[in-house]
């Protein structure tokens, strides 16, 4: 397949994916602006099992997302042999490093963070309430931060193309 | 572990320190300055 065809997927994977994964964490913004404490009306029925698959699949959506996000990312500086000097953040391509390096955190933060607690507040892992309240609070910090870093991550994609600010 | 059934109220809710990312404007305040500070890490680093 051509070189230049592979590159156009792997960008647009990335785009799409990326809107999907991120565009969760605008949708919790919007949803929730502020911290609440968990109420009793959002613990999830554990014995509700359409309820659970779909939060299930809501989850699974924007967490794999997240992988196939990152994933396109460094295939596609793998392919310009760009992959070490961009996360050594060698001289043309810091930018794209820094982004790198936020995306990783931000898809550990995803999997590593967020989603094992995720897993207690859904009431997909038994817990008591107690031990769901402080989950709770873990998962939205995680989120915030997510959202937080997206914000330098998406200038970071978008200054690749168009890097007159970073070059001075 | 006492899993949660339906009809169980919460009581006690704890009260945890309050952080710039428990508001939304918080939040994007915070990827502004941090964006500010990559651009100026990235200007002296090319």
């Amino acid at each position: 397949m051509d070189a230049a065809l592979i590159d156009l997927g792997l960008r647009w994977a990335h785009f799409a994916a990326g809107i999907v994964w991120i565009g969760h964490n605008y949708a919790n913004v919007a949803q929730r602006p502020r911290w609440q404490p968990l109420a009793r009306a959002e613990l999830v029925d554990p014995t509700n099992p359409s309820f659970l698959a779909r939060l299930n699949r809501e989850h699974g959506l924007f967490r794999w997302a997240a992988v196939v996000t990152w994933l396109a990312g460094m295939l596609m500086l793998a392919r310009r042999d760009w992959l070490l000097p961009a996360l050594t953040l060698q001289e043309g391509l810091a930018g794209n490093g820094l982004g790198a390096w936020i995306g990783t955190a931000m898809m550990l933060n995803v999997w590593l963070v967020l989603w094992p607690h995720q897993k207690k507040v859904l009431g997909f892992v038994p817990a008591s309430v107690e031990e769901r309240m402080r989950c709770a609070r873990v998962t939205f910090l995680s989120s915030r931060t997510n959202t937080m870093l997206s914000i330098p991550l998406l200038f970071l994609m978008a200054s690749s193309h168009h890097g007159a600010l970073l070059t001075g | 572990m006492d899993a949660v059934r339906p009809g169980i109220p919460i009581d006690n809710t704890p009260r945890f320190r309050w952080t710039p990312l428990d508001s939304a404007g918080g939040t994007i305040a915070l990827g502004l300055a941090l964006t500010a500070l990559i651009v100026a890490l990235l200007r002296l680093l090319q």
